[in-house]
């Protein structure tokens, strides 16, 4: 016997699919549309829509894009020497907010991850090499910035990138470890204070 | 709800909600537990990198009765796999190792061998370099064995005569060991090194087992036995196997 009538049920099992919702924030969600004004709802619906049908992935960087190219790649006042690799969109986006960066970005869609099935066929590393080959119209891709999670399975992508990027004469670098800034150096773990004293710099 | 303190191997994490994991772990005390670690994604989470795939931790978690999930309360690194350089050959052997224990041991059951068996194997990982086939071998074994999958090769399955290593040995399809009257000479041959190698698991400690130079064809026929065995355990071949082999060919 279903609890709620079968499309309030249907609401609440379509929000439990998404990330993060059990079945109570489900039943909060649906009921607080239920509630709003068909106007509320139409806009959360033409939202959606709207991005289904707009939004795609960059064909250069595989960025989220409304536009293709993306309006990163597309910029000609960006650095194109430099390509920034990170594992999702919006990754690109904590990096941006920094307003330090201002090359170009690659969005690898993951992490090597072999006990979740994802290898380097399952990420965008081929798009990568082939940007980083000398084309005639863009100028030549000087340095590559490895920006994948500071973990395990970031760490080994980020190596494994290194590995295979070299070999094409570019500068590969690593985005540096350590400690958060407004922590207390008492606080911090040994391997992260390993890896802060490790990429230290001189002064 | 009562605080237990013990110490533990982190096997693996998954993301909850916003700022939180659920956390795998292969504790002394305890055996194989599932815990919440709150806040664990963030950047100034008091975690730090204690929730890494197989680092050794002193954990400390609330249990309630009735509950799977127990809550992490605190987290001390003992040793880290993190702090070593980790190729994409090295995260593919960690992982293995860490869906075949998943796999093969079961919750709340507290095994000091399988516990001492991963820490010793976790130190020799250093010795191998890029290639931890060798020790990836002598886990898989272990862990067959321990779990009780693994079967003894120096009787026949079916008239448990001895099979010294002199005397040839043929493998059923569901990998159990028959003399040459029982199996009429069917089945998988086991070679003499094949038989040494398995020898060699199971009375070396891993450090020494993982130094030493073994015929390569009786190493490939080891794995191809083993990995029948845990498939036709679990009726299924483990994800990170056939990733293990696309990395190893890289």
């Amino acid at each position: 016997m279903l609890d709620y009538a079968e499309p309030v049920t249907k609401l609440i099992d379509e929000f439990k699919r998404l990330p993060g919702v059990g079945h109570k924030s489900a039943q909060r969600l649906a009921f607080y549309l239920l509630k709003a004004t068909p106007e509320e709802a139409d806009r959360l619906i033409e939202a959606i829509r709207e991005v289904k049908e707009k939004i795609t992935f960059c064909s250069i960087c595989n960025n989220l894009t409304d536009v293709d190219p993306c309006r990163y790649c597309d910029n000609p006042t960006r650095d194109h020497t430099m390509i920034c690799v990170v594992e999702e969109p919006y990754n690109l986006v904590a990096i941006e907010k920094t307003r330090e960066y201002h090359g170009l970005y690659h969005v690898l869609h993951g992490a090597l991850s072999p006990i979740r099935g994802i290898g380097p066929d399952e990420l965008k590393i081929r798009s990568l090499i082939e940007r980083l080959r000398p084309q005639d119209d863009a100028p030549e891709v000087e340095e590559v910035i490895l920006a994948t999670n500071p973990n395990t399975e970031g760490e080994a992508t980020a190596n494994y990138l290194s590995r295979l990027l070299k070999p094409l004469g570019v500068r590969v670098t690593r985005i540096g470890m350590g400690l958060p800034v407004g922590s207390d150096l008492e606080y911090a773990d040994e391997v992260t204070m390993h890896k802060a004293l490790t990429n230290r710099h001189v002064m | 709800m009562p605080l237990r303190d013990t110490e533990a191997f982190v096997l693996r994490s998954y993301t909850l909600k916003e700022a939180d994991k659920i956390c795998v772990f292969l504790t002394r005390d305890a055996g194989k537990i599932r815990g919440v670690a709150h806040g664990a994604r963030k950047l100034k989470s008091k975690y730090g990198a204690s929730l890494e795939p197989f680092t050794e931790v002193s954990l400390h978690y609330f249990e309630q009765e009735n509950r799977d999930l127990v809550s992490i309360n605190n987290c001390e690194i003992i040793r880290s796999q993190f702090a070593d350089t980790i190729s994409s050959e090295r995260l593919a052997a960690l992982h293995y190792l860490s869906e075949l224990l998943m796999e093969f041991l079961p919750d709340h059951e507290p095994n000091e061998t399988i516990y001492r068996l991963v820490g010793a194997a976790l130190k020799s990982l250093r010795q191998t370099g890029d290639d931890p086939s060798l020790l990836l071998r002598y886990c898989e074994v272990w862990i067959l064995k321990l779990a009780g999958f693994f079967p003894d090769w120096r009787r026949c399955a079916e008239c448990e005569r001895e099979l010294p290593m002199n005397v040839p040995v043929w493998l059923s399809a569901d990998g159990a060991p028959q003399c040459a009257n029982c199996s009429n000479q069917r089945g998988d041959a086991l070679t003499s090194e094949t038989r040494m190698l398995v020898n060699d698991i199971l009375r070396m400690p891993p450090e020494k087992f993982v130094a030493q130079i073994f015929d390569p064809r009786a190493l490939t026929k080891l794995e191809s036995i083993v990995a029948r065995l845990i498939k036709n355990t679990l009726e299924r071949e483990l994800k990170s196997y056939e990733m293990l082999g696309r990395l190893r060919s890289l």
